[in-house]
């Protein structure tokens, strides 16, 4: 009877019949790094905390400094303005328009900040300098960790009297990290070579001690280069995410100005502006910026079209949060504005006169919005961001407008 | 916990659910990373590598098809890239297609151990092939795009590798029978 069957079947069945467990280590090396993981999320989570309050906080201490609106306060007697008019029915006539500006309720604004917001603000800087600082310990930590398992996997330090050696190593190999800086902007690429030709000197030390055991020595440089490479790894990611840290991003938009409770036409205009950011952690950055923003619309007023022309300075501050990290990137976008009023004419007819105190000198606007961002180079990306600015307060009168901005910017980012 | 809770679980990173999910699919998925990789602890890198992509991509996991079939699949990828890298000069590459590719052999006595490691002797092509088509059901054209070569190439790489089998195989069966017998006396 012919026995003989096909090699590959053959082997298929006995492997098939037989289980084999992995070592336990596997699973605690894998848990680590999901609880790492964990840690990051948390990490977030205290960003987006500390962001939030951090913008609330500054909305609050703007509100109560009483430079933010206290340039009306200096004009308690009433404004006018007295302008020529035309009506367009009857060019004959010439009629005296006057136009009442109400004097700013808010007369006594005083710059008050108690001891108590003070402390806290000082409280809050701390803790979230120690907890920079806990991060980077831990993420030290971390790495070096990885490194000891790595080595422990090696089978280099399973004798115990090599306990003090390890410490010793331990000391050097988290110097050498620390050298590299961790997230300060201290450490440079020389830095990093020196702490790179450290942590070889100090892992092939590991090799030279261990001579004897001839059989494991294939295993333990495999080991050795393995981490020595995860160690350069680590160095060279470092090495990027310091060089890209910050970026630049001009930028022109669409901005289209309107009030939730009186309409405005041809309210859209073309401006223009510069952020500068900076990525605080993977998917979060903080950007400050300056814009140049004009707005026209035109309204009717008593029966008079009348054309407005708004130009202020928008030195926004924004958080970004990345969401979807694809192709094209998807982030939240929030923060606060703060304008400054730089002209406001409005033209009736032909005659053009400025209304200033009609607007408030300085303004906050609340803004929301999405960016879309694609990467065209190494450091260069195209964003696309629709945002919407809820302006707090615009005008000096009480007439109650709601006055919002739609924007919708796009320009190149460069990251350096 | 049912597969689909404990999936669900799992997609919302719960520690406890990852923990038995790996648990459950750790002895299936090893002898898997033993077979495709050369050393143990390369097998355990790249089991602990393809976990940790599983619990990255569980959400993407759309509860169609095998669960453990797509967990196969990622562990199998997962190994092959390591391999893909290296260098295949020593392979000499012959387009020249087998039609019978049946390689007949007495039957194995040898134990897991040492069938595994007569997998592991086989130069990396040859072993990628021989495991994708033999022991995980890999059609020949499915082998052709995942390790990027043609469909000729992987039956004869199929055919060389099952021929180098054997002579493994016999010379450690061999050895084995001669061990007996001496016992035996």
């Amino acid at each position: 009877m012919d026995t003989k069957k096909d090699i590959g079947s053959q082997i298929k069945s006995v492997i098939e019949n037989h289980t084999v467990s992995p070592n336990d280590s596997v699973w605690e090396h894998l848990e680590e790094g999901l609880k790492r993981k964990k840690r990051k999320r948390r990490l977030f989570f205290f960003w987006l905390t500390s962001g939030i309050a951090t913008t609330i906080m500054l909305v609050l201490l703007l509100f109560n400094n009483e430079l933010l609106f206290n340039s009306k306060n200096n004009n308690p007697n009433t404004n006018s303005i007295i302008t020529d008019k035309k009506t367009n029915s009857n060019r004959e006539d010439t009629n005296t328009k006057t136009i009442d500006i109400k004097t700013n309720s808010r007369k006594n604004n005083s710059i008050y900040i108690s001891n108590k917001t003070k402390n806290n603000k000082i409280n809050t800087t701390q803790n979230s300098f120690t907890k920079n600082k806990k991060t980077k310990q831990s993420q030290i930590e971390d790495t070096l960790s990885s490194i000891n398992h790595a080595i422990a996997k090696s089978g280099i330090l399973k004798d115990n009297n090599s306990h003090n050696n390890k410490s010793q190593k331990e000391t050097t190999i988290l110097k050498k990290l620390d050298s590299i800086g961790f997230y300060t902007t201290k450490s440079t690429l020389e830095n990093n070579t020196i702490a790179k030709k450290d942590l070889s000197i100090a892992l092939n030390t590991n090799n030279n001690e261990d001579k004897t055991k001839k059989n494991s020595k294939k295993t333990i440089d495999t080991t050795l280069t393995k981490t020595l490479k995860k160690g350069e790894e680590l160095v060279k990611e470092e090495e990027e995410n310091i060089l890209s840290r910050w970026n630049v991003y001009p930028h022109i938009s669409i901005d289209f100005y309107s009030s939730f409770n009186k309409s405005f036409s041809k309210n859209t205009t073309i401006n223009y502006g510069l952020y500068f950011g900076y990525l605080a952690t993977k998917d979060i950055s903080l950007r400050i910026g300056v814009n140049k923003l004009k707005f026209k619309y035109n309204q009717i007023e008593n029966n008079l079209l009348q054309h407005q022309e708004l130009s202020y300075i928008e030195l926004p501050l924004e958080i970004k949060y990345k969401m979807i990290d694809k192709k094209v990137n998807a982030s939240i976008l929030f923060g606060i504005s703060y304008l400054i009023l730089d002209e406001a004419n409005i033209t009736t007819n032909q005659n053009t006169i400025s209304n200033k105190n009609y607007f408030e000198d300085k303004n906050i606007s609340l803004n929301i919005g999405i960016g879309m961002q694609t990467k065209l180079y190494k450091r260069l990306d195209f964003n696309l961001e629709p945002i919407f600015k809820y302006h707090l307060k615009a005008h000096t009168d009480e007439s109650n407008l709601s006055i919002f901005t739609m924007s919708i910017l796009a320009g190149f980012e460069y990251k350096f | 916990m049912t597969l689909k809770e404990l999936i669900k679980s799992c997609k919302r990173n719960n520690l406890k659910a990852q923990s038995e999910l790996y648990n459950k699919y750790k002895d299936s998925l090893y002898l898997l990373c033993l077979k495709y990789c050369k050393t143990t602890a390369e097998a355990e890198d790249n089991l602990q590598d393809a976990f940790i992509d599983i619990f990255k991509n569980i959400k993407k996991y759309n509860n169609k098809g095998s669960f453990e079939g797509w967990m196969k699949r990622i562990t199998i990828n997962k190994a092959i890239d390591k391999y893909k890298k290296e260098s295949l000069i020593n392979i000499v590459i012959n387009d020249d297609i087998i039609k019978d590719d049946t390689v007949v052999i007495e039957p194995i006595t040898l134990s897991l151990d040492e069938l595994l490691d007569s997998i592991k002797a086989l130069p990396t092509r040859y072993r990628l092939v021989f495991n994708l088509y033999e022991l995980d059901d890999y059609s020949h054209q499915e082998i052709a795009e995942t390790l990027s070569i043609s469909i000729g190439t992987s039956k004869s790489n199929l055919h060389r590798a099952k021929l180098l089998l054997r002579d493994i195989i016999n010379k450690k069966n061999a050895i084995v029978n001669i061990n007996k017998k001496s016992n035996g006396h």
